[in-house]
Formats: C-alpha cells, structure tokens, sequence
C-alpha cells in the first residue's frame, strides 16, 4: 500500500518535470497539455490516497486539497495561454514559456508533497526561479522589471525563512514536517525567535503585509495565465508552509502575531483597494486578503480550518477565473487600465459573466464556497472568544467586498461607444468559463456531504 | 596564533569584505570582493572540516568555491560589458552609507547577543547575523541590480555562517541550496541583461 502510494506521488512529479524537454519539440503545445492533462488524473490519484508518510512524501488533509488545485489550475492554463499567445506563433519565447511552466509545476508539487522543512524551503525558492522568466514572455521592460523585484524581494525573504528552518533544526533535532508538527517543545525566546523569522520569510511568498510589495507588481505584469498561477496556487503553498512553521513551534504569542499580520494585511487591502487604477493589480491585492483568510483559518483550527479549505478551492478557481477574464478584457481593449475599459457588456458579453461571476466568488458572496469558508472562520473566531477580531474582519473584507464590486461593476455596465468586437479564442472562452463554474461548485459539494 | 584566532580572523575579514561591498562603486569591483567573501568563507568551512575531521564540511567548502566564488563571479562578470569600468554604481552619500552600514554591524552584533543567547555564543554566528543585515542593506539601498543580487548573495553566505554557528543543516539541503541560489542567478542574469539599473514605471504603482 505505502509503496505504491510512494510510486504514484513519484510519477507525479516526474511527468511534469520531464515534460520541461518539450522545448526542443514543435509539437511543443499539444505535449504540454497532454502531460498536464496526465499529471491532473495522477493528483486525482494521489488525492485519494490515504494521509500518512509516502517514504520521503507525506499526504495530509490541507497539502492533498492545494495539491489538487496545482495540477487543475496548471492544465488550465497550459491551455489558455495556447490562445493567449497564439500570435507569438512558434518563437524560442513561447516554447521556453511553455517549458518552464511545466518545471514550476513541478516545483509546486514538490514542495506540497515533500515531507522535509529544509526541501520544502528548496522547493518554494524553485518556484521564484522558475516562475521568472513566465513574467517576460513577452519582453516589455515593466515586465522585466516586474519578475526583478520579484527575484530580489521574494529570495531576500526567502532567506529569512531559512534562518527560521536552521533553528527549527537545532531546537527539534529534524527537519521531518510529520515529526515536528507531532512534537512538543517548552516555550523559549529561539522558539518564538524561528515562528517570527519563519512568518516573515515565507510571509513574503504568501503576500502578508509589509513584505508584499512584489507581489501586485509580479501579479499585474505577468501573462494572465501565470498571475491566476502565482495567486490561486502558488501563494496557498506559501501559507502552508507558515501553517507548518506556527503548529510546530505551537505558542499563544505566535497565533497571536500571525492574527496581528492578518489583521493589518487586510486593513491594508481594505485602503488601497478602491483607488486601483490597474484590473490585475486590483486581483491581486484581492489575493492579498484571501491569503489572509487562509491564514487565519489555518491559525484558529478546527471549524476555521474548514474553512480555510473551502476558500483554498474557490479562491484557486474562482481568481484563475477573474485573471483569465482581465487576460481577455486587455487583450480586447488593449489596456489595463480599470478607467478605459467601460461599456464591457455590450462589447464583450461572455466576459462580462465571467468577471462578475468570479469577482463575486472571490470577495466572498453568497452562495460561493469564500462565503461559506469566511463564515466559518469568522464563527471560529466567536466561539474562541476573539469576537473583536471577528468583527475587525467582518468590517475589513465587507469595505473590501463593497471595492472591488463597485470597480467591476463600474467597467461592466459604465456607458461608451460601441467598440469593434475582438476576437478572443474558444481556449480562453472555454478555460474562463469552466474556471467559473468549477469555483461555483464546493458550497453544493460541502453540503452533499463531499467535502 | 591558535586555530581559533584563525577562524575568528576570516570571520572578521568577512566583515570587512562586506563592508567594502557597500562602499565600492565599481561592479567589477564589488564582484570580486564578494567573490573574495565566498573564498574566505569556504577556506573556514574547510579549516574547521579538517580540524574537526568532518568530511562533509570539506565538500560544502569545496562546492561554496565552486558554485559561489567562481562560477557566480563568471557568470555576472560576462554580463558587464568589455570595457568594465565604466560600469560605475550611481548612489548616494558615500560617507552615509558607510556610517549606517557600522551601525548597523554594531546593532546586529548586540541584537546577536541577545537574541540568541539561549543557544550559547559562537563568532560565526555573530558575523552571520552581522552579513545577513549587510546583505539586506545592499539590496536595499541599491538601484543597481548587480548589487541587489551581490547582495542576496551576501545574504545567502550569512546563512551559511548562521547554519555554522547554530547547527550545520544536513549536507543535502546545504548543496540544494547552493545550487538553488546557482539557478536562481541564471535567471537574474537575463532579467539584468539590458537595464543594470532598477526602474520605477508608473503603471507599476499604487
């Protein structure tokens, strides 16, 4: 049994990292969604697989739900990008971007199945190197400067992290995640010296505040289908390694100063959010406050973990789903700019569903599944006696909520002449409108009992 | 001079490489000495692997050589153009930076000291925490892009001094991690390939 679940997580990784030598194939496009067509069905696998210790993998009831979402999330953007930039024809650019989407899967996966705090520290950094260069494909120097600041603030943070993993190791004498989230330890000042220096560190990956800054640049930059990567899965992987960090060294003041980073991450959405001018900027301070809320679920426990659980899955279809309709909006009006996309509706109908649609998934509407995880949370929150904090993030994501609506609704249904219709491909269409509709679908499976 | 004023000696070197990295102006330069800050570092590791007839730390040593002196110094230095010392730094007060970079040596130093008593005082570890600051200061107060990665590698040479000072991470995790670093300036390499310096768009803001 424990063999064969090693052999599956095995080939998982696998396909996606030697699919990386389609580079030197023309066929490039259809082998890049064949093998993340194949990697999906193995995560299907994997995530059936029992939670326990693979021989140097380890499956529980968070890293199999993230897993899940990495190779969905992964297949559809292969294929939406296969349209998004089918006018780059068959250039080095394309096939290298196609490559090395695959190696950052691989990465992902890696660091989510990994059961090593120090490897999993080495998968998270791969992601930043191989996730680079997919912000330049197409070459623009606010591009380049984009995937720099990212590089440079993410692996200066990282950094920090791994001073956090070194004392970790001297403290609890293993690196082993099962070993260290099963041990106890006395409270001590290097304890609570690695919990901090393990927030901050990954909590630049994860985009908590003040150590976000590369993450609107790197979101509002890359191509559509990298920005609905970076925030619907790459992101979530960060926060689970914080997850791993604070219920090891497990310490009241540690849950407390992640509340307190939550809290002014949100505070800080909830003030920048209503003066954005860019459409992908404006998600991805949205992925800001969604990283928050799984942060938070994750900290409080419990019901609240559920919680966190259920935002993991909408909020990785549902903002893949808003990033693949602004990827189509800029491609039709050319800008990224929220005041020069007006009349969206009767210029690009199915757009305007799908961005309406998501943007209500991901700020947290009725009946989607972030309704339903922040409602968790936020009784969590009740029932732990922290109702002052509860009542701080009902207000925070309401301000947040009333933002981004307004900002969407405003492009949908602002009046403007006519425009020539462009044509978007049927792979965008499809992929949008199929990420929609898979986030709207966890509240019905949660209550059928499947969740 | 025993073998422990020796170590301390490099360590306090290593220092001062870091210090002269904030001052330097010319990128040729400024890559050498954080070239020369990886040797020293290596030449540590190794004295302390032979000392202490620990094998693995001969083979970090070796690979820091390797990986971090040579290849990383080769690899930015191709990216400066033919004639290198016109690849001359733009920044602020000299003087400024050097005056913030000893407060800071002085604030890391006692932070070191207090912070991480419990787990008893070793001189690696108090110039890794020393370099780690030094490191974060470079990218930081730089628009240079050669000097925001010269810094990160500085930052990644402290953790490997930090590692030292608090416990040696398995030799695995050790090599991962310098061959991430080693992946992770190949890509920065093409990202500085055409505009050395950092820019501020204003699509990029807000």
């Amino acid at each position: 049994m424990t063999v064969s679940g090693y052999i599956w997580i095995l080939f998982l990784l696998l396909v996606p990292a030697l699919s990386g030598v389609m580079y030197f194939s023309r066929h490039f496009r259809i082998i890049s969604i064949i093998t993340s067509t194949i990697t999906s069905l193995l995560s299907i696998v994997v995530f059936l697989l029992p939670s326990g210790t693979y021989s140097y993998f380890y499956l529980n009831g968070i890293n199999r739900y993230i897993l899940l979402c990495v190779a969905s999330i992964s297949l559809f953007s292969v294929i939406y990008a296969t349209g998004y930039h089918r006018k780059l024809g068959e250039s080095r650019n394309v096939r290298l971007h196609m490559s090395m989407m695959s190696m950052f899967t691989f990465t992902m996966i890696f660091s989510l199945v990994i059961n090593n705090l120090g490897l999993l520290w080495i998968g998270i950094e791969g992601t930043t190197a191989s996730s680079a260069i997919l912000i330049i494909i197409e070459g623009d120097p606010a591009d380049i400067e984009a995937a720099w600041r990212y590089v440079v603030i993410v692996s200066a943070g990282l950094s920090i992290a791994l001073v956090s993993v070194i004392l970790v190791y001297r403290i609890f004498g293993t690196l082993e995640i099962t070993a260290l989230l099963a041990s106890r330890a006395y409270p001590s000042q290097i304890l609570v010296l690695a919990a901090l220096f393990g927030m901050i560190g990954f909590g630049t990956k994860a985009g908590i505040f003040p150590m976000h800054t590369w993450l609107p640049d790197a979101h509002g930059r890359a191509p559509s289908e990298i920005s609905a990567i970076f925030s619907a899965v790459l992101l979530p992987i960060a926060v689970y390694a914080i997850y791993i960090i604070i219920h090891t060294i497990n310490m009241q003041i540690i849950y407390g100063a992640a509340i307190f980073f939550i809290l002014i991450t949100l505070f800080f959405v909830a003030l920048v959010m209503a003066s954005q001018r860019d459409i992908k900027r404006m998600y991805a301070y949205s992925t800001m406050e969604n990283m928050s809320l799984i942060l938070l679920g994750f900290v409080i426990g419990n019901v609240a973990l559920l919680g966190s659980i259920i935002i993991i899955l909408t909020h990785a279809f549902g903002k893949a789903g808003a990033f693949y309709s602004s990827g189509n909006i800029i491609e039709a009006y050319g800008t990224r700019n929220l005041s020069r996309i007006t009349n969206l509706w009767t210029n690009q109908r199915f757009t305007s569903y799908t961005l309406i649609l998501s943007t209500l998934s991901v700020s947290g509407a009725p009946p989607f599944g972030t309704f339903l995880g922040e409602f968790f949370i936020v009784s969590a929150l009740y029932s732990e006696g922290l109702g002052g904090v509860a009542i701080a993030v009902i207000i925070l994501i309401a301000i947040i909520f009333l933002s981004i609506n307004y900002r969407v609704f405003g492009m949908v249904f602002s009046l403007s002449p006519i425009r020539n219709p462009t044509r978007i491909s049927i792979q965008q269409i499809a992929i949008t409108g199929a990420a929609v509709a898979v986030s709207g679908v966890f509240t019905f499976l949660f209550l059928g009992g499947l969740l | 001079m025993n073998t422990q004023q020796i170590l301390d000696l490099i360590i306090a070197a290593i220092i001062l490489s870091a210090i002269w990295a904030q001052l330097g102006t010319f990128i040729s330069h400024k890559i050498r000495i954080v070239s020369i800050q990886s040797v020293l570092l290596s030449v540590y590791i190794i004295l302390l692997g032979y000392w202490g007839n620990e094998f693995e730390l001969i083979i970090l040593g070796i690979l820091i050589i390797i990986l971090r002196a040579f290849l990383t110094s080769r690899i930015l230095s191709s990216k400066i153009s033919s004639t290198p010392f016109i690849f001359r730094e733009r920044f602020g007060d000299a003087s400024w930076i050097g005056i913030i970079s000893i407060l800071m040596l002085i604030f890391s130093f006692i932070t070191y000291r207090i912070l991480f008593s419990p787990l008893g005082y070793e001189t690696i570890g108090d110039g890794g925490f020393a370099l780690l600051f030094q490191g974060i200061f470079l990218i930081g107060s730089r628009k240079s892009k050669f000097s925001q990665f010269l810094g990160y590698v500085e930052e990644e040479n402290a953790i490997v001094m930090l590692s030292l000072g608090i416990i040696s991470l398995p030799l695995m995790i050790e090599v991962s991690v310098l061959l991430d670093v080693l992946a992770l300036l190949i890509v920065s390499t093409v990202l500085i390939s055409d505009k050395p310096d950092s820019q501020v768009f204003e699509e990029m803001t807000g």
